[in-house]
């Protein structure tokens, strides 16, 4: 594949971090995900924000890992949030009912 | 990638066709991705881009994940749209994939973690199936332009393979399944969906019961509106009809492989249909004879109006009436029900209109033509004309069903019952002016009053037969004779009904005229045999005589006559009481008879108590009233006036059983009645 397939930066601040995420999730990409976000609530922050400006792609599987990632991110009392959705993702999540269950920002 | 890509050659100009086998990797959803991509391009489906990107890589996923095989993606793009499909190489059973619900917790830890694909490839292709084939199996979709279209070939469904044409011919009944034709359809269509490629499919039949087209059998999915389908009716007999429809485009196979599983299908719902004509008809003649019976009980006209109702609804309709016809021609409502309680208001309001559109004109209508009559909303239903033996009696009016109209047989089956019921009516009606004869002959047989005599005390109690059609053969009277003596005759003719009636009212008008004519009572006796024996029709007659006169001082002289009649009571004003006077021969029975006379004298406050065998032989289960026990009620009375006494003999013997008599009852009282 020529193109990068997911790329994953992560911007921490005090309060929250980012995840700069740009490519697609999918089975192949999903798994990577998850470990960078696992690490990260090892040492919990308040926010994990995803930003999604740079995916150009997500199926279920990659909402999947979201729910997973989601619950585990309140076991350890922070909480993982969704921004700059696009619209074709947007109406997934609303096909799919997540939306009202996910932090969409 | 280690895949082989194949550009279709034989493909029209308007159509891309893309061919790969991609591993079964984690790459794979990202290559197929690459694939539509570039079909999409070229085909100028952009718009599709999304949604195609998004179920391509679903079902490939799945591939990789249940299947574990190496995979084919084939993917078709025309000036329509776009189809893709994924084949797997697993070979197993086939299953039906069905899309998992939408999410609709809010608390994130209830969410599901998995099973969105399908629901995604549900919700945005235009159609989306599998096909099962004996390598593994396909899943496939389609997605057609936003825009609309020219009309254009859609891609077609491969042709079938031998092996499943015979399958789609040997499916049959099980013979012992609960809903053998239900699972039939259901498997002939699932079958022939798969064969054909449809996204879903439905057998709907309608039994002509009235309550529309059912759904026999589904497959798949619900169709899109606007979709195009492929229906095949079924060639069914009346009132059967039905549809086979399959959402698929009719186009290649798929019309005659839809009509050869309809042309099966047919088959098996004639036979249901005939089958289930003749249950109906079991069914409705098991209805019709207990109807009969139970209307054949009822001798009450008021009951057996009140009963009919009750047997129509609701196996014939929500609500039921019947109007009978007055005696100046008019319909009267009798009785009527309503499967719902509260809803019966509503009839009786309904037959209060007036006007010559009213239900009630409607009634008259089927009354006057003798045929049945539709009646409109908001009450829907139908009358028909209760008549017996060439009479208008009335009308039976009936609700719809909530669901469906009255089909043709329940209107046979409803006349039927109008017939039976006009019957019973009628027998009723029958009865009742038999008891109307009875009572009235029985009344002609009694004195209206006994006659008021200075110093002889009368009195008469009389209580017919529990069943007021009979006319008992008890009787009493008493008779001025020539020589200023009064005749008392309490007699009790064998039998009952209107010949025993016969037998009574001659007993009683030959002694009348014998006595009349000054003859001696033991020769009016004989006369009297002789007339019964001759006349009588083999019944016969127990009888006492008493001629009272004034004897010496205030006693009075009576002399006891008894023809096989029961012993009446003295009782004594002193209070002892006893039996007198001799048994005798029934009149009636043999040529010559022995009547001894007895004298008895009564002081005055004396009486002589006669009483037929209804008195006696009165029952309390096995327990009899008896004469002793008349004797024992009788003798506290002495002292008390004729009246008293008979009056309170009635109700002592009434009040010793419940039942009602099954005897008629008379009990006569004649006393010496002193000076005041």
């Amino acid at each position: 594949m020529e193109r990068p397939e997911l790329s994953i930066a992560v911007l921490r601040d005090p309060d929250e971090t980012v995840l700069k995420l740009a490519g697609e999730i999918d089975m192949l990409t999903a798994g990577r995900l998850s470990n960078v976000v696992n690490d990260i609530l090892a040492d919990p922050p308040v926010r994990i924000v995803l930003d999604m400006a740079g995916v150009t792609f997500c199926d279920s599987q990659g909402l999947g890992t979201i729910v997973v990632l989601t619950k585990k991110a309140s076991h350890t009392r922070s909480v993982l949030m969704l921004t700059n959705v696009g619209e074709f993702l947007l109406r997934v999540l609303d096909i799919t009912g997540l939306r009202s269950a996910l932090t969409v920002r | 990638m280690s895949a082989e890509v194949s550009r279709a050659d034989a493909a029209p100009a308007a159509e891309h066709v893309r061919r790969v086998r991609l591993p079964a990797d984690r790459r794979t959803p990202a290559a197929a991705r690459a694939v539509v991509r570039s079909v999409l391009a070229e085909a100028h489906l952009d718009e599709l881009l999304n949604e195609a990107l998004l179920l391509t890589t679903e079902l490939s996923t799945n591939a990789v994940v249940h299947a574990g095989t190496e995979l084919d993606i084939e993917v078709i793009a025309g000036p329509s749209g776009l189809m893709v499909t994924v084949t797997d190489y697993k070979a197993s059973p086939s299953e039906t994939l069905t899309a998992g619900p939408r999410n609709d917790e809010i608390d994130i830890s209830d969410v599901s973690e998995r099973g969105r694909g399908l629901l995604l490839v549900d919700h945005f292709a235009s159609r989306w199936g599998t096909t099962h084939m004996a390598t593994g199996k396909g899943v496939w979709f389609r997605l057609d332009r936003k825009t609309v279209p020219p009309a254009g070939a859609l891609p077609e469904a491969p042709a079938p393979t031998a092996g499943a044409l015979t399958t789609l011919l040997q499916i049959a009944p099980e013979p012992h399944a609960d809903d053998a034709l239900a699972d039939f359809a259901g498997h002939l269509l699932s079958r022939v969906a798969e064969l054909v490629g449809a996204a879903g499919g439905a057998v709907r039949l309608d039994r002509g019961e009235g309550s529309g087209a059912q759904l026999l059998a589904r497959y798949g999915r619900q169709p899109r509106a606007g979709a195009e389908l492929l229906r095949v009716p079924l060639n069914v007999n009346r009132p059967y009809s039905g549809e086979l429809e399959l959402d698929v485009a009719p186009s290649g196979y798929a019309g005659p492989l839809a009509a050869l599983a309809a042309e099966r299908l047919a088959l098996h719902l004639e036979n249901d249909r005939l089958r289930r004509a003749d249950l109906r008809r079991q069914t409705w003649l098991t209805f019709l004879a207990e109807a009969s019976e139970l209307l054949a009980q009822s001798l009450d006209v008021n009951l057996t109006l009140a009963l009919i109702p009750q047997l129509v609804v609701p196996r014939l309709g929500q609500w039921c009436a019947v109007h009978t016809t007055d005696e100046w021609g008019r319909l009267q409502l009798a009785a009527a029900t309503h499967a719902d309680e509260m809803a019966l208001p509503q009839v009786h309001a309904m037959f209060q209109e007036s006007g010559p559109d009213s239900p009630i004109a409607r009634l008259r209508e089927a009354s006057r033509s003798g045929s049945q009559v539709p009646l409109g909303p908001p009450l829907e239903g139908f009358a028909v004309p209760l008549a017996a033996r060439g009479q208008r009696l009335g009308t039976l009016s009936v609700g719809r069903h909530p669901r469906h109209r009255h089909d043709a047989e329940e209107i046979a089956i409803l006349e039927d019952v109008a017939r039976r019921a006009a019957l019973a009516v009628d027998n009723a009606r029958i009865h009742e002016e038999r008891r109307r004869v009875a009572h009235t002959l029985q009344q002609s047989l009694l004195p209206p009053v006994l006659p008021v005599v200075r110093g002889i005390g009368f009195a008469a109690e009389y209580v017919p037969t529990g069943d007021a059609a009979e006319v008992g053969g008890d009787f009493y009277d008493v008779v001025p004779l020539p020589d200023e003596r009064w005749l008392v005759v309490v007699g009790d003719v064998s039998g009952k009904g209107v010949q025993a009636a016969a037998v009574t009212g001659l007993v009683r008008d030959v002694i009348r005229v014998l006595v009349g004519d000054g003859k001696p009572l033991p020769e009016a006796l004989g006369r009297l045999n002789d007339t019964l024996v001759e006349r009588g029709g083999g019944r016969y007659c127990t009888l006492a005589l008493a001629a009272v006169g004034r004897g010496d001082g205030d006693q009075l002289d009576v002399s006891l006559h008894l023809a096989g009649h029961d012993r009446p009571v003295l009782v004594r004003a002193d209070g002892r009481a006893s039996f007198v006077g001799t048994g005798g021969t029934a009149l009636g029975l043999l040529d010559s008879i022995a009547t001894p006379v007895a004298t008895v004298l009564l002081d005055p406050g004396d009486a002589l108590v006669f009483y037929t065998d209804g008195v006696t032989e009165r029952r309390r289960g096995r327990e009899l009233f008896g004469p002793e026990r008349l004797r024992d009620t009788a003798a506290p009375l002495a002292g008390y006036s004729a009246d008293i006494v008979a009056a309170r003999l009635r109700a002592a013997t009434m009040g010793f059983s419940a039942e009602g008599p099954r005897d008629d009852i008379a009990i006569l009282v004649l006393r010496n009645d002193p000076e005041t």
